[in-house]
C-alpha cells in the first residue's frame, strides 16, 4: 500500500467515495422503480382478470370443455394474452395458448402459487418464468364458479416484457451516467491530485536538499494556507538549521584551533578507554603508533602509570593529576578529568624544561659554593697555620703564602668569570654593535696566551684557517671564545697529540671547529657541558685548575654575537676525541 | 562467550604491554645508571625485576586459560602462543638489564674507565631494537618486525668494538700490579655489560620474529629471507 503513489491513492479514494455515493441511491431508486412498475403491472393484470371474468359470466353457458377452450382461444387472440381455466382438482380444462388436443397433457396446476393463493384468498398473483411460453409472465388468478367448472380458477398470464424493457432502459441510462460521472471525476481528481502533488513534490525536494546540507534551498509555493504555512515552517527550519550549523561549525573550528595551537598534548578517551581524538601536540609525545585513534593509552605511550591513571578516572574518580616520565629526559604533568557520561580528557603538560632548569639552578648553587669553598678551605687552613708564630718563621711559610695567593687567584678567577658571564647574559648585543673582525687574527692572539700550556704538553696546533676570515663579532669576545675552547681542548688532550682548527664558510655564516684527540665527552653529558660549573668528571677537571665556567662563557658570548655553539663527540668518522663548533654571522655587504 | 574471549585477549595484550613498558624502563634505567654512575638507579632496576617476573607468570596464566577454555583458532591462536613467547623474551631482557645494573653497581664503586663511544652507540642501538620490537607488536607491523633483525648486525659490530677497545686497554695498562688488577676487573665488568646489551639485541630480534609469526603466520627464525 505504501508503494502506491499519492496521486493514485487520491484517485482511488475519490472513486470509492463516488461509487458508494452513486450506487447506493441508484440501487434504491432501481428497487423502488421496479416495485412500482411491478405493482402497476399486477394491478393491470387484476383488471384484465376481472374483465375476462365478466366476459365469461356474460357469455352463454358452455356445454363442453371444447367450447370453453374455443372461447378462451378467441378472447385470448383478441386480448393478446393467455387465459387459462383450471378445474377444481387442478386440471386445466381450457387454455388460449395451448392446442386443444394437448390440454389433457398439461401438468396439474393445483400446485401453482397463484392457484393456491386464489383458492385461499379468492384471488392472487405471481411473477415467474413460464416453461410453456419460455418467457417471464405475470400470472393473476381468481376463483370462479361456472356450471362447467364448479369452484375452478380463472387465470390470465400477461407477458412482463414491457416492464423489463422499461427497467433495463432505466439501468442502461443509469450505468451510462455513472460511467460519465466516473470519467469526469477521474479527470477532475487527476488534475486536483496533480495540483496537490506539485507543492508536496516541491516540499520533498526542498526538505531533501536541506537534509543533504543545502540550507539555501527554499520552498516557494502558493497553494493554500496549509501549504504556505508548511513551506514557511520548512524555510524557517532551514534558516535556523543553517544558523545553528554555522554557529556549531564556528565553535568547532575555534575549539580545534585552540586545541591544535596548544603546546600541551590533549587526548579524549571513550567509555572503553580507547583514544577517540587527539590534538597535534599529542602525536609528538606518542611515538609508538602512527595513529593514536582507537588505541589504548598503554599502546601509545607504553607507560603503566598513564594507563593506571586513565583506568582510575574511567572507573569513577573525578580528576587526577600525576607526574609521569615517559623517558629519562621528558617528564609530563598529566591532568585527567572525567567526562560525566563516561570517557575522560587527558592533558599532557611538558614540564621537562622546568625540571631541567630547576636542576640546573640547584646544581649551579651547589657547584658555585663548592668551587668557592675548595680554595677558601685551603686559604683558611694555610692562614690558620701561619697564625702560629713558630711556623711563620720557618722556611715553609713562603710556600704557604704562595698557596694562599694561588687559591685567592683561583677564587678571583671564578668571581671574574661569573661577573663576565652575568654581563654577557644581561644584555643582548645589538647587531650594530658588532663589527667585522678578522677571526684568524683573533685565534692567533688566543693561541699566544695558551702557548705555555701547549709547550708543556707538547701539543701541535694544525691551523687550517685562511689568513683572513671576516665575521661580524666583537673582538674581545671572539678571542675569549677561542681561548676558552683552546684551553679546554688542551686540558682534555693527551700529550703529544694535535688540535685542529678549521672554518667552513656557509651562505650566511661561518662555522669554526676545534677538534682534539682527547678523551671525548659521553653522549649524555654533551647537552649539559655548556652549563655553568658542569663537569663531566668531577675529580679530574678540578685538579686541572679550570673555573668550570669556560664553556658557559663561550656559549653566552656566541649567542650574544648572534651565533650558536655545539659539540660533537666523537667527531664524524673518528673513534675518539671531540670537536667544538661555533657559528658567527658574516658581515652584511654594507658593513664590509 | 565471544565477547568474553575478546576481553580476555585484550587483557593478555595489556599485561604483555605492561611487561614491555617495565622492561623497556629497566633497560633505560640500567644504561642510565651505567653512564651516570648512579648506584641508586642501578638498585631500582635490581629491585624492579620481581614485578616483571610476576607479570610473566600472569601472561602465562591468562594464555593457558585461553588455550584450555576457548580453543582459539588461526590468528588468535598465534597471538596467544606468540604472546607467551614474547613474554619469555621480555623477562630475559629484564634479567639482562638487572645484570647490567649489577655490573654498574660494581663500576660505580671504583674510579671510572675512560669514555668508550662504541658503548654508547651499543646502548642506543639495543634501546632502539627493543623499542622497534615492541612497536612492531603494538602495530602488528611485519616490516618493522623484520627490521629489528637487520639492526642486530650493528649491535654485534659495536660489541666487538667495545671488546677490542678494552682488550687493548688492558694490554697497555700500567705495569703496577695492584692497578692492573683493578683495570682488568673494571674492563671485564664493562665487557660483560656490552655482552648483555648484545644479548638484549638478540632477544629483541626474537621478539620481532614472534611478531612476524603472529602477523603473517610464517616462521622466519634461523632463516635468511629477504622481504624488502
Amino acid at each position: 500500500m505504501k508503494s502506491i503513489r499519492f496521486r493514485t491513492r487520491l484517485l482511488l479514494s475519490f472513486w470509492i467515495v463516488l461509487l458508494v455515493a452513486l450506487c447506493l441511491p441508484a440501487y434504491y431508486i432501481h428497487q423502488t422503480l421496479e416495485n412500482e412498475i411491478l405493482n402497476e403491472a399486477r394491478a393491470d393484470a387484476y383488471i384484465q382478470l376481472d374483465f375476462v371474468h365478466w366476459l365469461l359470466k356474460e357469455s352463454p353457458p358452455f356445454h363442453s370443455n371444447q367450447a370453453l377452450d374455443q372461447w378462451c382461444k378467441n378472447v385470448g387472440y383478441h386480448l393478446k394474452y393467455r387465459i387459462t381455466v383450471i378445474a377444481s382438482g387442478g386440471r386445466v380444462i381450457a387454455d388460449s395458448d395451448v392446442k386443444n388436443q394437448k390440454i389433457p397433457l398439461l401438468d396439474n396446476h393445483a400446485g401453482r402459487k397463484e392457484v393456491i393463493g386464489a383458492r385461499k384468498l379468492g384471488h392472487a398473483s405471481s411473477i415467474r418464468y413460464s416453461i410453456t411460453l419460455k418467457r417471464k409472465l405475470i400470472y393473476a388468478a381468481k376463483n370462479i364458479n361456472l356450471p362447467i367448472a364448479p369452484s375452478g380458477v380463472l387465470r390470465v398470464a400477461i407477458p412482463l416484457s414491457t416492464v423489463e424493457t422499461r427497467l433495463s432502459a432505466f439501468a442502461h441510462k443509469f450505468w451510462g451516467v455513472l460511467f460519465l460521472i466516473f470519467i469526469i471525476t477521474m479527470l477532475i481528481s487527476f488534475f486536483l491530485a496533480k495540483r496537490l502533488e506539485a507543492p508536496i513534490r516541491k516540499t520533498i525536494q526542498a526538505a531533501t536538499a536541506i537534509g543533504e546540507g543545502n540550507y539555501e534551498a527554499h520552498i516557494d509555493i502558493d497553494a493554500g494556507t496549509e501549504f504556505s504555512q508548511l513551506s514557511m515552517c520548512i524555510n524557517d527550519m532551514a534558516d535556523k538549521i543553517q544558523q545553528n550549523i554555522e554557529m556549531i561549525t564556528g565553535q568547532k573550528q575555534e575549539l580545534e584551533a585552540v586545541l591544535e595551537g596548544m603546546a600541551e598534548g590533549v587526548m579524549l578517551l571513550d567509555k572503553n578507554g580507547k583514544i577517540k581524538a587527539t590534538n597535534q601536540a599529542l602525536t609528538w609525545i606518542a611515538k609508538c603508533v602512527p595513529s593514536c585513534i582507537g588505541h589504548r593509552p598503554m599502546e601509545v605511550f607504553l607507560n603503566p602509570e598513564i594507563q593506571d591513571a586513565c583506568n582510575k578516572v574511567l572507573s569513577g574518580q573525578e580528576h587526577l593529576k600525576q607526574k609521569v616520565s615517559i623517558n629519562s629526559e621528558t617528564v609530563y604533568e598529566v591532568n585527567l578529568v572525567r567526562i560525566p557520561d563516561g570517557g575522560a580528557v587527558v592533558v599532557f603538560h611538558d614540564i621537562s624544561e622546568l625540571i631541567r632548569l630547576e636542576k640546573v639552578r640547584q646544581d649551579f648553587i651547589a657547584n658555585v659554593s663548592h668551587e668557592l669553598r675548595t680554595p677558601l678551605t685551603s686559604i683558611k687552613g694555610y692562614a690558620e697555620t701561619l697564625l702560629d708564630e713558630k711556623f711563620r718563621s720557618s722556611d715553609k711559610a713562603a710556600s704557604f703564602v704562595n698557596t694562599i695567593v694561588k687559591n685567592a687567584d683561583q677564587m678571583t678567577n671564578i668571581v671574574n668569570d661569573l661577573l663576565e658571564l652575568t654581563k654577557l647574559q644581561q644584555k643582548q648585543q645589538k647587531p650594530d654593535q658588532l663589527f667585522p673582525v678578522n677571526a684568524t687574527t683573533c685565534f692567533n692572539s688566543a693561541m699566544e696566551t695558551c702557548m705555555p700550556m701547549l709547550k708543556e704538553k707538547n701539543i701541535r696546533i694544525v691551523n687550517q684557517l685562511n689568513d683572513s676570515i671576516i665575521v661580524n663579532a666583537e673582538e674581545n669576545s671572539l678571542i675569549q671564545v677561542f681561548r676558552n675552547l683552546l684551553d679546554n681542548a688542551i686540558q682534555h688532550s693527551l700529550p703529544e697529540t694535535k688540535i685542529t682548527v678549521f672554518a667552513q664558510t656557509k651562505k650566511d655564516d661561518v662555522v669554526f671547529g676545534l677538534q682534539d684527540e682527547g678523551t671525548g665527552i659521553p653522549l649524555h653529558h654533551q647537552k649539559r657541558i655548556f652549563e655553568r660549573f658542569y663537569r663531566v668528571d668531577k675529580e679530574r677537571s678540578r685538579a686541572s685548575g679550570g673555573t668550570g665556567l669556560g664553556l658557559a662563557i663561550c656559549r653566552n658570548a656566541a649567542r650574544k654575537m648572534g651565533g650558536k655553539i655545539w659539540v660533537k663527540s666523537p667527531p664524524d668518522n673518528q673513534s675518539k676525541g671531540s670537536v667544538f663548533y661555533f657559528s658567527l654571522n658574516k658581515p652584511t655587504d654594507s658593513a664590509s | 562467550m565471544e565477547r568474553h574471549f575478546i576481553k580476555e585477549l585484550d587483557a593478555l595484550k595489556m599485561t604483555l604491554l605492561n611487561m614491555a613498558a617495565l622492561t623497556r624502563r629497566a633497560l633505560e634505567k640500567a644504561t642510565h645508571a651505567y653512564l651516570n654512575r648512579d648506584e641508586k638507579e642501578a638498585q631500582t632496576v635490581i629491585d624492579g625485576d620481581k614485578e616483571i617476573n610476576d607479570l610473566e607468570l600472569q601472561v602465562d596464566n591468562i594464555s593457558l586459560k585461553l588455550l584450555a577454555l576457548e580453543q582459539p583458532m588461526a590468528r588468535d591462536l598465534r597471538f596467544i602462543i606468540g604472546t607467551t613467547k614474547i613474554s619469555k623474551e621480555l623477562e630475559r631482557i629484564a634479567d639482562q638489564a638487572v645484570n647490567i645494573a649489577q655490573r654498574s653497581l660494581f663500576l660505580c664503586q671504583h674510579p671510572p674507565l675512560h669514555h668508550i663511544p662504541s658503548m654508547e652507540r651499543l646502548m642506543t642501538i639495543a634501546d632502539n631494537m627493543l623499542d622497534a620490537a615492541i612497536s612492531s607488536f603494538i602495530n602488528e607491523d611485519f616490516q618493522q618486525a623484520i627490521k629489528v633483525r637487520q639492526m642486530d648486525d650493528m649491535a654485534d659490530k659495536y660489541t666487538l668494538e667495545v671488546l677490542q677497545t678494552l682488550v687493548e686497554y688492558m694490554v697497555k695498562s700500567t705495569p703496577v700490579a695492584e692497578k692492573r688488577l683493578l683495570n682488568t676487573n673494571r674492563s671485564i665488568q664493562t665487557i660483560i655489560i656490552s655482552r648483555c646489551l648484545e644479548r638484549i639485541g638478540d632477544l629483541a630480534t626474537n621478539i620481532g620474529e614472534h611478531v612476524a609469526f603472529i602477523v603473517k603466520a610464517i616462521n622466519i627464525k634461523h632463516q635468511k629471507i629477504d622481504f624488502e
